[in-house]
């Protein structure tokens, strides 16, 4: 393959193919119960309905995406003269305050979910609900010495650390069977069992890297690995073991949707999970609850690749023989050539090979929150989120005020502390207009409003429902208004 | 049901303001400013290499005048041919060797023959001698002929019958037998000719010293049958010999040893007056070598004298000669004939003050040079085959000084096509870093001249020892390798300068360790390496690519 080729593959496993994520779980959601998919983060949840069902793309859709590092005012932000906008390498940007920002290891959290089919029903047994969708997460991990060296230059005698550069890019679809029954009258559990069929993986299995630059020699220390696996993709390797081709599908390089169809529900890439939660009422003023999301894997056995970047490599310049210097080339032709020594050199360190089958854990959630009710319609809530990540562990903490307006509204505001950033207020609204439910709900929807700059995390629950038998319900359970 | 509706609406007026009214000129990407700049710097290796001695000589070395002794030490070194000569290609041809015997009325005068009856043969006998003129003690003793012959012609008005003998005990046949050859004279009428041609290739000719002389000797026997007829007044004989065409195998004698060459002059040396740099030049043991090759039988002797060297400020140097001198060439005695006798003469520091000739820058050199034949033997020869050659190797160790050295020269200069792009690069520094093994001390400037040949910058600030020579022992052997860092700073202002230089202007200066003041020796293993590195400070707007 040529080397071109190899550094762009290179790069895209060093920066991830797709920055751009979505969410799956909403801190906010975690309070909202008029909104049927309230169970996807808490399995016991049941909606006040005797059958719902999702508007197949719509019902949900969610996309969340946060930096642990940057909010959006750090990157982009008004001129300070004209009516315009500006980033932070602009002429008049601040790069030395974006640098500051920045930790030793800065994290971009996305993902995306997709509903094809949800509905779910009640039964004297409890209440059943069968999820379908299709995920994408994309966890993107970037040093803070990788802009420095960009933009402050390689100056002599500095390390730049980038231990923990890479990314974890999985695409999965998902069906989920999931069960909320009561225990007595204060407990009520769930459980979701989940099979996933893996689209694509991408992960960083190892990851040290450092260059110290002087002006004697660079030094480039690498000991990075990746898992692939590419159903998508034929991969072709040369006599040598090399990568020599990449082969993708025309029709789904020309996103053709029956292309896509084709990749879905595959087996080969098999794993299996399961959500629980429960929730306990001591008293008539206070619901305590808990949700584990996500533990499971996946079994990556399809077109798996495993790359690996290992080098400890010195610098020193191009060798050139004083004797056959030639006043045809210039300064910065041997300075081309020079870096192009590096490039080629480096480039060489890449080694690509058919992998072994992989396994790789989901991303697990635990949510525990407590509501204290003022009156039946109004509560406040206070949640804990710890996101069990392959790295780092990520706290978060939400506190909300929920208000239920009968079954035809249900409102609330959050306020969240998330990724160190204290201001993050967010709101959801759901609507019940005959059997149509319809809801947004946002950890960070006021921000928009208040402090767009400081945004560092966004994310967004959207869909529609049709929702049958609440009067039912409603008459059934009138003494037992365990969700409102 | 109805106080929710209300509830409701007023909630979803409440929001529509709350959307209205927020940032949304944060949000307007449609007015993001795409233009970027990075301020960064660069600091990065760029090119090493380095270079050894052999390298450099390889370099300039097309024509193999570069060697090295066995300990590494390089010279330089020229050999050619000064004389080379083949005996038989000179014209060494003895032609014209030539006699007259005449008989005439000493016939009819004779009594014997007048006292003769008719029948009887009368002998009339006469000797010739044949002379190769020499000067004091030269001698030839004998020529083994190569070719040659001896031209006999006869004309006889006697009118008598008879024969001639032509014969000399001098020349004698490979059988050793002397040369003899009887004509006899059939015709009595008085109008005999005859004419007779003899190869003589082969023949040995010996000859006796007379004298001023070499000689030998021909021997006429003329035998007249009385006829009857008288002889008259005015009848003849006459007998011609020559000795035409000869050459020689061998050639055996002796040359006089007195004074056979001699010359004298005086030389222009223009080496120095063209190339004033040379005179800072000191060399410790420049080399003269001179190797003949000799299988004539002949030794020579040869003796250079009043060899004075003169300085352009009139300073003179006399070469003299310790040993060795004068050189005796050697010569295959007489027991060595057909072999080559070799000799080697050695003109250096060991043999003579030579070193102190050349040290001076000599601008002439005035030289007496004489030419003996040498007394080892006395007895020379030469053969066809003999030959004479002597080749003269020059040879310049490099093991030497130079007090300074300067060069100057003036080049094109431009940036290339595409230029520099000065809008980017605000500032670069070139650093060189160096380890020379070498003992040159390298000092250098380079001026930025424009079309006008003024200059509008130099490349260095002051003027620094780019390379500082290595440190070298008493005998001018490295002892340490010097370190030096040197850095080119092209600011702003100098990459501006740079835009519009069109000439370059390089002076450099060099001298040897120690100032020159001591000879340093260049071995084949010394090294100079170095490193270029540089760093950058760069301004990319993406506007101004």
């Amino acid at each position: 393959m040529r080397i071109i080729n190899r550094v762009i593959v290179s790069l895209v496993l060093l920066l991830g193919a797709g920055l751009q994520g979505w969410s799956q779980t909403n801190n906010t959601l975690f309070f909202m119960n008029g909104v049927p998919q309230s169970n996807r983060i808490n399995p016991a949840r049941q909606p006040e309905c005797g059958f719902y069902f999702g508007i197949p793309l719509l019902s949900p859709t969610t996309i969340h995406t946060s930096s642990s590092s940057l909010a959006f005012g750090d990157v982009i932000y008004p001129h300070p003269t004209e009516d315009s906008l500006i980033t932070f390498l602009h002429p008049l940007g601040d790069q030395q305050a974006f640098l500051n920002k920045l930790k030793p290891l800065n994290l971009m959290l996305s993902d995306m979910g997709v509903s094809l089919i949800s509905f779910g029903f009640r039964t004297g047994a409890g209440f059943f609900t069968l999820d379908v969708s299709s995920r994408v997460e994309g966890n993107i991990y970037f040093p803070g010495d990788l802009p420095r060296l960009v933009l402050e230059g390689a100056d002599e005698g500095e390390t730049y650390t980038m231990d923990g550069m890479g990314t974890d890019i999985t695409g999965f679809d998902e069906i989920a069977v999931g069960w909320s029954g009561a225990i007595g009258n204060r407990w009520q559990i769930g459980v979701r069992g989940k099979a996933y069929f893996g689209l694509a993986n991408l992960s960083t299995t190892h990851s040290e890297f450092s260059v110290t630059t002087s002006e004697e020699v660079w030094n480039i220390h690498s000991d990075m690995e990746f898992d692939a696996s590419l159903p998508f993709a034929d991969v072709i390797y040369n006599e040598d073991g090399m990568i020599e081709d990449i082969i993708i599908d025309e029709e789904l390089r020309n996103m053709s949707p029956m292309a896509f169809a084709r990749q879905a529900f595959s087996s080969k890439n098999f794993g299996l999970g399961i959500d629980l939660g429960v929730d306990y009422r001591p008293s008539d003023q206070w619901l305590l609850s808990a949700s584990l999301l996500d533990l499971g894997y996946i079994r990556w056995t399809d077109e798996v690749h495993e790359v690996s970047f290992k080098t400890d490599y010195d610098y020193t310049g191009l060798e050139v023989n004083p004797l056959e210097f030639s006043g045809e080339r210039t300064f910065s032709e041997y300075l081309d050539s020079s870096l192009t020594a590096l490039a080629d050199t480096l480039a060489g360190e890449l080694e690509f090979t058919p992998g072994k089958i992989y396994s790789r854990r989901l991303s697990t959630k635990v949510f525990i929150g407590a509501s204290w009710y003022v009156t039946p319609n109004i509560n406040f809530g206070l949640l804990s989120r710890t996101d069990f990540l392959k790295e780092t562990i990520i706290e978060e903490v939400t506190a909300s005020a929920n208000f239920a307006a009968g079954r035809v509204l249900n409102f609330t505001l959050s306020y969240s502390y998330i990724n160190g950033y204290l201001k993050n207020f967010g709101a959801g609204i759901s609507f019940n207009t005959g059997p149509v439910n319809l809801y947004v709900i946002s950890d960070n929807a006021l921000n928009a409003l208040f402090w767009p700059h400081e945004a560092k995390s966004a994310n967004i629950w959207f869909g529609m429902n049709l929702v049958f038998g609440y009067q039912q319900f409603s008459k059934l359970d009138r003494d037992r208004p365990l969700v409102y | 049901m109805r106080k929710n509706l209300l509830y409701s609406t007023i909630f979803l007026l409440a929001g529509g303001l709350f959307l209205t009214s927020c940032h949304k000129e944060y949000f307007q990407l449609g007015r993001l400013s795409d233009e970027m700049e990075i301020h960064t710097d660069l600091v990065a290796p760029l090119l090493y290499g380095s270079m050894t001695m052999s390298d450099i000589v390889a370099l300039f070395d097309s024509s193999g005048f570069v060697g090295e002794f066995e300990d590494g030490l390089i010279y330089l070194t020229y050999a050619d041919t000064l004389v080379d000569v083949m005996v038989d290609t000179l014209d060494l041809v003895v032609d014209g060797l030539y006699s007259e015997i005449y008989y005439d009325a000493e016939i009819g005068d004779n009594p014997i023959f007048i006292g003769s009856s008719i029948g009887d043969t009368v002998h009339f006998t006469k000797s010739k001698y044949f002379s190769f003129e020499t000067v004091g003690d030269n001698r030839l003793d004998s020529i083994l002929f190569k070719g040659g012959e001896l031209l006999t012609e006869m004309e006889s008005t006697f009118q008598h019958a008879g024969f001639l003998t032509v014969s000399s005990e001098y020349i004698l046949d490979s059988d050793r037998n002397p040369y003899t050859y009887t004509m006899v004279i059939s015709d009595p009428s008085g109008d005999f000719s005859w004419s007779e041609s003899h190869e003589l290739d082969g023949y040995f000719l010996e000859t006796d010293q007379q004298g001023d002389s070499s000689v030998f000797r021909m021997d006429y026997d003329l035998a007249l049958i009385n006829s009857g007829n008288p002889v008259n007044p005015g009848d003849f004989c006459e007998i011609n010999s020559s000795f035409l065409d000869m050459g020689f195998y061998s050639l055996f004698g002796f040359v006089d040893p007195n004074e056979v060459v001699s010359e004298s002059g005086v030389l222009d040396i223009p080496i120095y007056s063209d190339v004033p740099e040379l005179t800072h030049l000191k060399l410790a043991d420049p080399r003269i070598n001179i190797f003949t090759e000799s299988s004539l039988g002949i030794p020579f002797e040869l003796e250079v004298d009043s060899v004075i060297a003169t300085a352009e400020n009139g300073t003179t140097e006399t070469l003299e000669f310790y040993e060795g001198h004068p050189f005796i060439i050697p010569a295959p005695t007489i027991d060595m004939v057909g072999e080559t006798a070799y000799g080697e003469f050695h003109i250096n520091n060991q043999t003579s003050n030579f070193q102190d000739l050349l040290n001076i820058a000599p601008h002439t050199l005035s030289y007496r040079v004489t030419g003996d034949i040498g007394s080892q033997s006395q007895n020379h020869f030469l053969l066809d085959t003999s030959r004479f050659m002597t080749e003269a190797e020059f040879m310049l160790p490099l093991d030497l000084s130079f007090s300074e050295y300067a060069l100057v020269d003036t080049l094109e200069f431009e940036v290339g096509e595409e230029g520099l792009d000065t809008s980017i690069v605000k500032d670069v520094v070139i650093a060189l870093s160096t380890v020379n093994e070498l003992p040159i001390e390298l000092g250098m400037q380079v001026y930025l001249l424009d079309e006008t040949y003024m200059v509008l910058d130099s490349v260095f600030d002051g003027d620094p020892v780019f390379l500082t020579s290595s440190d070298v022992d008493s005998e001018g052997r490295l002892l340490a390798a010097s370190e030096d860092s040197n850095s080119i700073n092209f600011p702003a202002e100098k990459l501006g300068t740079l835009e519009q230089t069109q000439f370059i202007r390089i002076e450099a200066r060099m001298v040897t360790s120690g100032a020159g003041d001591q000879f340093v020796k260049f071995y084949s293993d010394y090294s100079l390496d170095f490193e270029i590195s540089f760093y950058a400070n760069l301004r990319i707007n993406t506007r101004e690519l």
